[in-house]
């Protein structure tokens, strides 16, 4: 019997895929959870490969953590938080020798360098990277116990240390297919650009003081969260101003994504 | 009757608690639909938000243009101000919840809008 994807049941009927549930329930337990085409987004926080080695330090149990980066799945059997091997990578890249079917061990490095070149080259063409937990595959023996997060952190220099992104920060990650430029300024911090910022700087510099003061006199202390979206014709775009306790974001983009971008909101921010 | 038809806006979509009929030019909230809880006091502050955020020929807030369509959601809340296409002043200043159906209501909301506006 197949243990995944869709199948036929004794009677014919076809029978839901045991793991896309899975991943659903999953996703619906874990706080802020995104689902990307019935997979769990794991890159909305943390850049994509350190988001891969949090999944495989959150394994304990053995499982096959399928990855999705763009179109290629890559996918990796993990243990008791540690990289034991890839058994299959599928979609764009073509499987190969040096990597699939290795056991990875801190002695042998060359592996353990082809699948991060490996890693590393798919997350910079598509920084959005999906997981779903499936059986696990045959690889090796008990024995191999595989390479634990800090080694392949070491490794692939990844910076494991880094902050999770804020609430607007993920925000903004997650709608950057909205999105055509940011300007995100931080309390004390210096700010954090996407796009072509010229003008939301000129906007920020000349204009953002004076609106939030003018907008607090009519509606008193404003509430926050709050998102402002403003939809102008000629030309046809968006200019949003996200605020978030002492976050403040400049968002623009085409006007037809500001309803998208709204239900994003509600789903991050809303009661 | 202009009530009519901003009660009849409210009704086809559930999530629509107030609907207020407004000129930009005076601030002034001319009509709302019946079921409104609002006092006049925050229909003022309804209208003078619209005015902020929207903007017009002699003033933007925010921006370069002003706004046809604006949006404020807070935790709780989405006001959404409309502006007519055909008579800049006027403009829909609705509250909302904040998972309606933005594009359904706009796509209903703007006819409503541009036949009080011719009417009015």
């Amino acid at each position: 019997m197949m243990l995944f994807g869709p199948q036929l049941s004794q009677r014919g009927r076809v029978v839901p895929d045991r793991s896309v549930i899975a991943t659903k329930l999953a996703a619906l337990v874990e706080k802020n959870a995104r689902l990307k085409d019935g997979k769990r987004l794991i890159s909305h926080d943390l850049p994509p490969l350190a988001a891969i080695l949090r999944e495989i330090d959150d394994t304990v149990l053995e499982r096959t953590l399928i990855f999705g980066i763009g179109q290629t799945n890559v996918h990796a059997v993990v243990a008791g938080r540690r990289l034991k091997g890839i058994v299959e990578i599928s979609g764009d890249v073509t499987a190969q020798d040096d990597i699939v079917g290795q056991i990875f061990s801190r002695d042998d490095p060359a592996p353990l360098a082809a699948i991060g070149t490996l890693l590393k080259k798919l997350c910079d063409a598509t920084p959005q990277v999906t997981v779903i937990s499936t059986a696990p595959r045959p690889l090796g023996s008990s024995a191999e116990a595989g390479v634990a997060t800090a080694a392949l952190a070491s490794a692939w220099a990844v910076d494991t240390v880094r902050q999770p992104a804020t609430a607007l920060q993920q925000f903004v990650a997650a709608n950057v297919a909205l999105i055509t430029a940011s300007y995100h300024v931080a309390d004390g911090q210096p700010p954090q650009t996407t796009g072509d910022t010229a003008r939301l700087q000129d906007i920020w510099k000349t204009q953002i003081t004076l609106f939030r003061k003018r907008h607090k006199s009519v509606v008193g202390k404003p509430a926050t969260p709050m998102l402002i979206g403003i939809q102008t014709k000629q030309p046809n775009q968006m200019l949003c101003l996200a605020v978030v306790d002492g976050e403040q974001c400049l968002i623009s983009g085409p006007a037809d994504g500001l309803p998208a971008l709204l239900a994003s909101w509600t789903q991050i921010f809303g009661d | 009757m202009v009530m009519d038809d901003l009660d009849a806006l409210q009704d086809r979509h559930a999530g629509c608690e107030t609907v207020a009929f407004a000129d930009l030019s005076t601030q002034m909230v001319l009509v709302t639909n019946s079921q409104t809880q609002l006092r006049r006091e925050t229909l003022d502050m309804l209208c003078a938000e619209a005015a902020i955020v929207l903007g017009d020929a002699k003033m933007v807030m925010l921006g370069a243009n002003p706004g046809n369509v604006a949006f404020v959601a807070t935790k709780n809340q989405l006001r959404i101000f409309l502006r007519s296409e055909s008579e800049p002043s006027d403009v829909l200043c609705c509250v909302c919840a904040p998972n309606l159906d933005v594009p359904g209501f706009l796509s209903d909301a703007r006819p409503c809008l541009e036949k009080i506006s011719h009417g009015a």
